[in-house]
């Protein structure tokens, strides 16, 4: 048993080196606190070690945590009484953009729309760009086909356009 | 964006060499997907980078307490409830012990048999009592039966005789 303690152990501190800043780079994306991803990573990878045994394998551990991560943030909205979904119907988020009249171009502004985007769009671009996983990892984790992954990743990057074109037209 | 092999990174750049209007699409996608990688990386550079939290050791020691302590609270709730049951049942109910005293048994001092086959008057105790007593004529041997029919009734013939 302390064998299997000690190899469990280590396969999972491996893990956490080469994953850890991107879940929590993940996570500090849809909750945008730096103390609430630290509390978030840390019960993601406890939920992780916890059912460590129960991957089946398929595909890479890699998207199965950030599933867990997924989850994880998922329960913690549930509990603070937020909402996941923030809908493109959403004027308030748009509105506050639009009414400081920021720099299109400026990366905190082009940050600030990406958070207005459709939950789908925004999912699949965290997943992209925070925590570096490839299509098959994300249609793993998001339990979604390749394609529907492919498509929503380029109508994500349109939307983030329309949304900069609109701003720089003052619309 | 990686996500082709190399056998299909080539097609793909033949086809937009043939095809203008592909390859003024695919920049522009390319843009799109480069202006908001390089936003996600820069606010996450520092999230990313700051990974010196106690996050992986408590992590371990949690679990490696956790099931102990789970048993321990288990064992002890349910001796709790053991023991509250005990306390609360109903008592038991213990006979005195005054029908089962100790009675004086009175035994007679041992005798001899003789003794006591001389107080007796009956006639099985006199019976007894000469039976005991050495014989005052001799034993009759036993009579020695033969197993031959034939020899038994020629001597019973011989005794009838005489």
């Amino acid at each position: 048993m302390p064998r299997m303690r000690d190899g469990l152990k280590s396969e999972f501190e491996k893990v956490w080196d080469e994953t850890a800043g991107q879940v929590r780079a993940y996570i500090f994306c849809k909750c945008r606190d730096s103390n609430d991803a630290d509390d978030l990573v840390q019960e993601c990878y406890l939920r992780a070690f916890r059912s460590w045994g129960q991957f089946d394998g398929r595909g890479s551990r890699q998207g199965w945590l950030f599933t867990i991560a997924r989850r994880t943030c998922v329960d913690w909205f549930r509990s603070k009484g937020k909402s996941v979904q923030i809908s493109l119907d959403d004027p308030d988020g748009l509105q506050e953009v639009v009414s400081e009249k920021r720099n299109p171009d400026d990366a905190a502004t082009v940050w600030e729309m990406i958070k207005t985007l459709q939950p789908e769009y925004k999912e699949i671009l965290y997943l992209r760009f925070a925590g570096g996983l490839n299509y098959a990892e994300m249609a793993k984790s998001l339990d979604v086909p390749v394609g529907t992954v492919r498509s929503r990743l380029h109508r994500g990057l349109k939307a983030v356009k329309t949304k900069i074109e609109g701003q720089k037209n003052g619309t | 964006m990686g996500e082709l092999n190399e056998d299909a990174e080539i097609l793909f750049a033949e086809y937009l060499t043939e095809h203008c209007e592909a390859t003024e699409w695919a920049r522009e996608i390319l843009a799109d997907y480069e202006m908001t990688a390089s936003v996600v990386e820069a606010k996450t550079k520092e999230v990313r980078a700051n990974m010196v939290f106690a996050g992986k050791p408590n992590i371990l020691l949690r679990q490696g307490w956790q099931p102990i302590a789970k048993w321990a609270a288990v064992v002890i709730f349910a001796s709790m409830i053991g023991i509250g049951f005990g306390r609360w049942s109903k008592e038991v109910k213990y006979y005195s012990r005054t029908s089962y005293e100790k009675t004086e048994r009175n035994v007679p001092a041992k005798r001899s048999v003789a003794t006591v086959l001389n107080e007796k008057t009956g006639f099985w105790g006199k019976k007894a009592a000469a039976f005991l007593e050495p014989s005052k004529f001799p034993k009759r041997k036993p009579s020695v039966k033969s197993s031959n029919l034939w020899d038994n009734y020629r001597k019973l013939k011989e005794r009838r005789r005489e």
